[in-house]
């Protein structure tokens, strides 16, 4: 009879401690799901889906523009939707899993028509990832401008383009 | 019965506290994460490698104002054996976004230095992410650009 009870007390305890780190996400589900948000992220871009994008983004949205443009959610939403065609291709990503958080950083690459002018641009992305309230929701993301590769025509003195990934 | 009622009571109790006490006071967070931000850079200033070893997760994604991207280890021996002289590097403005275990934080800073015998002057816009782990806060990603709209 005591060992039955301090059998249930054990259980009472597992089940109480045990559920305390089951609020971290498994490393290899989480790096696969924010992986398909990722895509779902390009997409959407690219067919200036503006319902998807916001259910991507958390409301705190911090953005930097390939240009150092620093947005906030409902400008990143209200450029996508004025946006000019852009081709975006992501030529490398991968994701690292922190627990309830996932950092993605890769390299993209940007087509487009400025004033009548083609340019081709590369970028070096880290998007941040956070697990909130049974949603992963893009918390951050940065995209910093790389040095033209040799065949490439860059445009350096051109406005922003408007784009989002 | 009544014992084990007590337990659960208190476990449940401890367990819902914990994480409440530690992380859901973002101010607490954002005080913390700024003095680490303040920390960074006054490492960076000084090349304190050790400094940054701690304060830098194993996993962490570099990348500089040019968009070259560098791993923990390339960005402490880079520091290591750089022959710039960073005269000042420091926070212009910085803003702190708490999400329970994870913080964004993101600002301008002000770099000015001598490289190869030339004064350069940096100004960059930085984006950093922090993470609660193993019971203390780490910078999982850092990135910057010099191109600031």
């Amino acid at each position: 009879m005591k060992r039955s009870k301090w059998f249930l007390v054990l259980v009472c305890l597992g089940t109480c401690f045990g559920s305390w780190p089951a609020h971290a996400q498994d490393p290899v589900d989480a790096q696969s799901k924010v992986g398909t948000l990722e895509r779902l992220w390009g997409e959407a871009a690219q067919f200036r889906d503006v319902k998807a994008l916001e259910s991507i983004f958390d409301d705190s949205l911090v953005y930097v523009h390939i240009d150092g443009r620093l947005m906030t959610k409902a400008r990143v939403l209200a450029d996508t939707k004025a946006a000019s065609v852009v081709d975006i291709v992501v030529e490398s990503s991968t994701a690292q899993a922190h627990g309830n958080t996932v950092i993605v950083s890769g390299v993209l690459q940007l087509k487009g028509v400025e004033r009548g002018k083609p340019y081709l641009r590369h970028g070096r992305f880290i998007d941040t990832w956070v697990y909130e309230e049974g949603h992963w929701l893009c918390v951050a993301s940065m995209t910093t401008a790389m040095q033209p590769r040799s065949n490439e025509e860059f445009v350096s003195d051109s406005q922003p383009v408007s784009w989002v990934l | 019965m009544k014992m084990i009622a007590i337990v659960w009571a208190i476990a449940w109790a401890t367990t819902a506290m914990i994480p409440g006490q530690q992380l859901n006071s973002n101010s607490g967070v954002a005080d913390k994460v700024r003095d680490l931000e303040y920390a960074r850079f006054d490492a960076q200033h000084r090349k304190d490698n050790l400094a940054l070893d701690a304060m830098f997760d194993n996993a962490l994604v570099w990348v500089e104002p040019n968009g070259v991207q560098l791993t923990k280890a390339d960005y402490l021996a880079n520091l290591r054996k750089s022959s710039i002289n960073v005269v000042e590097i420091s926070p212009e403005s910085m803003t702190i976004r708490a999400h329970g275990t994870t913080a964004v934080v993101f600002g301008i800073y002000r770099e000015r230095g001598v490289r190869d015998g030339q004064a350069y002057v940096l100004r960059a816009r930085f984006l950093d992410t922090w993470a609660f782990k193993n019971g203390k806060w780490l910078c999982i990603a850092a990135a910057a650009t010099s191109s600031i709209s």
